[in-house]
């Protein structure tokens, strides 16, 4: 009988080709699109790089300080002396690193400007993040320690700087520093912003130690604990340490201090709805993308279903027959879903290969800088729940109306 | 022929109700990318204020907050060290950088009246060197060393907000919650310095004059410069040597004003795009679904449109009948929408939608919307009219 069914939705399909392309066009462009944003979100969420160890490491990357008289404040992000006096006294995180953001790097090569992204870091940042290195090592303990001018680079860079040639232990000149190549590492994507950069060095090697006194501004911090359910206690320590313990260098000018050790997904909250509490606002965040998922969806949906009630009306013949020998109601409301449902998955299949080649495009003409997008199990997981609510929803309401037809009406060919 | 439409449309709610849902969404949709584009495109095409070719600007850091004594010092010595190369034409200072999204805002009460303004530090003769406009007064300079207030100058806009036609030069004010400081006294107005790029709102705005041989707590951050001739990479080295030379310990990064500014404009334009190319995906599927509905549903009218041929209704009026049911149903669907966003300039929702942009966006919106709904019935009303009278009696 379901053989029955996928051959009818089959033989509809190719009676009426403009209408079947008309449908398969709609169905074929909403998925791509909702596909492309999920996974763009899917990479976001579970890199498949450095940081796919997300799930047991929380970050810190904004900090609002508000003085005493509440009159101003400061949002940008922490600066080392906030992170080596006030988040380094944290206890339950297992290790923790300090880094700087991304910078702009300038090398010159024979004349021509290059410009790179620099980050300063300690070394237990390579422990933290997992990086995929291509040749040699990330700079030791010791030569953090001792300030060694030792530079991990990224595989792009090392083409730059210096084309063909084997780049370890070669030197190169960035921000009129000179820094010796110690490892290569794969590309990172942009979605990865505690990872990214090109060129990687150690915080020691800055040329002042200026840095030192920045109360705001510049740097990040990650808290790592080997085991996921930890994370929440960390989270509740770092806040109880701001709320109750600050250090202050002028408790006048800089007097509350507000952040939070984010998840990822917290982490994009904070910055979107900019919040300016302890609390990260990720639940808005989800309520906004649901409501937008929904709100894009329902536009086509509302297409779908009528294109769906016209062609049903047109088979209103075939219908009559089928309830005049006795076929139940439920019956032709499961055939007719089954069928929207199959031709959804066609539609599917199409939008999942636009969604593809779209994603390879923006790759190849690195629309988003070292962007890697692959399809994961999740995509697809996606992709199917999608086709099938959509299928469901655009069906349902077409197949209650053919339902309610009166055979002798219906065998007429009336509505 | 109105009526009858309205009856025609009203026998067949039911079906009607989800062209017009339909219609009504695309609608709604339309208008809110149309407005977005039109506002970026007004603002886009105000004056900006200065000139932006072949400068460049050297981001200053210290690595720490500033320090006026020891800091404002050195940052002179760079400064004039500048001043000093023969390439460089002028060099100019800014607190707050150019053609970047970071302000720096305030308000004052002034004449009764809240203005919220956008100021930025800037040295004497900067804004001359952009081909900042003076319109009245002076330019602030060394005549306001050491008097009793705090020289400034105002754009334009702050003039017209704040004074309406008279003149604020030497007007004085100042903060009440601050009664230690020196009052402000504009000394001059200028055309505009909209510091935030072409796609920034125009503001009030307020130049505070920056001393170097005095400097202040918040420091400086850009130093710009212009150039007698075309710069090139080749000098950006050079230039960093030299500012390396005095402050090893010092980052500096140069950018050029226009590199900047195709930044910011890329920056828009890439989410304006794809925005704009998903509604246009949208609006295709709903026409084509339009059009099938259409089709599908003359094709079971065909007996109904047989009787009027039959009875001497020309081809013409058939025609004008089916793309009229479909207009009417879709004006109806508009003035759903309307009915909702009107409510956007009415209760002012959204900063910078004016009545003129609202009027305007819902002119071409309207447009586009029927045009595309004529267009998805003139085929099917076409083939409507093929079927001969007998033929369609006869159908069964």
């Amino acid at each position: 009988m379901f053989k029955n069914y996928l051959l009818t939705a089959w033989k509809v399909l190719m009676r009426r080709k403009v209408f079947s392309f008309i449908s398969l066009f709609g169905i074929s462009i909403t998925l791509a699109i909702l596909l492309i944003l999920s996974t763009m979100l899917d990479n976001f969420l579970y890199p498949l790089g450095p940081e796919k160890s997300n799930q047991n490491f929380l970050s810190i990357n904004r900090l609002t300080i508000t003085s005493k008289d509440g009159d101003s404040n400061w949002s940008s992000r922490p600066g080392y002396k906030f992170l080596a006096e006030n988040v380094a006294r944290l206890q339950s995180p297992e290790k923790m690193s300090f880094f700087t953001g991304f910078k702009q790097g300038t090398s010159f090569i024979s004349g021509e400007k290059i410009n790179n992204y620099l980050r300063r870091t300690d070394a237990s940042y390579w422990q933290i993040l997992d990086f995929n290195f291509i040749k040699g090592r990330t700079f030791t303990e010791e030569e953090f320690n001792s300030g060694t001018m030792v530079a991990v680079i990224s595989e792009t860079t090392a083409k730059e700087l210096f084309s063909e040639q084997d780049p370890l232990k070669q030197s190169f000149v960035v921000n009129n520093q000179t820094f010796q190549v110690i490892g290569v590492v794969k590309d990172i994507s942009f979605f990865e912003n505690i990872a990214f950069s090109d060129i990687w060095v150690p915080y020691t090697t800055a040329p002042s130690t200026s840095y030192k006194a920045g109360l705001t501004s510049g740097w990040g911090a990650i808290l790592y604990h080997s085991n996921k359910n930890m994370l929440k206690e960390i989270q509740s320590e770092y806040i109880n340490l701001l709320k109750e313990d600050f250090i202050s260098p002028d408790p006048e000018n800089y007097h509350t201090a507000v952040s939070g050790a984010d998840t990822p997904i917290e982490n994009l909250a904070r910055n979107i709805i900019n919040s300016k509490t302890y609390k990260s606002d990720a639940d808005k965040l989800i309520t906004l993308f649901i409501v937008f998922v929904v709100a894009f969806m329902l536009l086509p949906s509302i297409n779908l279903i009528n294109l769906n009630i016209s062609r049903i009306m047109e088979r209103s013949s075939e219908i009559g027959v089928r309830k005049a020998f006795g076929a139940s109601t439920s019956q032709l409301v499961l055939q007719f879903i089954i069928e929207n449902i199959v031709i959804t998955a066609i539609g599917g299949v199409i939008g999942l290969l636009i969604s593809w080649f779209v994603l390879v495009q923006i790759e190849i003409n690195n629309l988003i800088p070292g962007g890697h997008f692959q399809f994961s199990l999740n995509t697809y997981l996606y992709g199917f729940s999608m086709i099938f609510v959509f299928g469901l929803i655009s069906g349902a309401y077409p197949a209650y109306k053919m339902s309610k037809l009166h055979p002798v009406a219906a065998l007429k060919g009336g509505a | 022929m109105l009526a009858h439409i309205t009856k025609l449309i009203w026998n067949r709610k039911r079906a009607n109700l989800l062209i017009i849902t339909e219609v009504t969404i695309t609608f709604i949709v339309l208008f809110l990318i149309m407005t977005l584009a039109l506002s970026n495109y007004q603002t886009y095409h105000q004056p900006l204020g200065f000139e932006w070719k072949n400068t460049w600007e050297i981001n200053v850091n210290t690595g720490a907050e500033w320090h006026n004594k020891t800091d404002n010092k050195q940052f002179g010595q760079l400064v004039s060290a500048l001043k000093q190369q023969s390439e460089i034409a002028s060099v100019g200072l800014t607190y707050m950088p150019i053609f970047e999204r970071a302000r720096m805002t305030n308000t004052e009460t002034i004449n009764e009246q809240d203005i919220y303004y956008q100021a930025n530090y800037v040295d004497q003769e900067g804004p001359k060197n952009w081909g900042v406009e003076l319109i009245a007064g002076r330019w602030f300079g060394e005549q306001d060393n050491g008097q009793n207030y705090t020289e400034v100058m105002i754009n334009q806009r702050f003039s017209e907000l704040a004074f309406k036609d008279i003149s604020p030069i030497d007007f004085q004010f100042s903060d009440e919650d601050k009664p230690e400081e020196k009052p402000k006294r504009i000394v001059g107005v200028f055309k505009d310095f909209r510091q935030m790029g072409e796609f920034s709102d125009p503001m009030p705005y307020l130049f505070y004059r920056y001393q170097l041989p005095i400097g202040n707590d918040r420091g400086m951050r850009n130093i710009n410069l212009t150039f007698n001739d075309k710069s090139n990479a080749a000098y950006e080295e050079k230039v960093l040597k030299l500012l390396k030379g005095i402050m090893p310990n010092w980052e500096f990064s140069i950018r050029t004003w226009q590199s900047k500014r195709d930044d910011q404009i890329t920056q828009v334009l890439i989410p304006l795009t794809v925005m704009s190319v998903i509604v246009c995906f949208l609006m295709i599927m709903v026409a084509m679904g339009l059009f099938g509905v259409l089709w599908q549903n003359i094709n079971r009218r065909t007996q109904e449109i047989g009787l009027r041929r039959a009875l001497g209704a020309s081809k013409n009026a058939i025609q004008g009948q089916i793309v009229g049911e479909l207009v009417a149903l879709s004006l109806f669907g508009i003035l759903i929408a309307f009915a909702m966003l009107v409510q956007i300039p009415l209760l002012q929702l959204v900063e910078g939608v004016t009545w003129a942009m609202f009027w305007l966006s819902m002119t071409i919106s309207v447009s586009v919307i029927l045009i595309m709904v004529v267009l998805c019935a003139l085929y099917p009303s076409r083939t409507a009219i093929k079927i001969p009278p007998a033929l369609a009696l006869h159908y069964e």
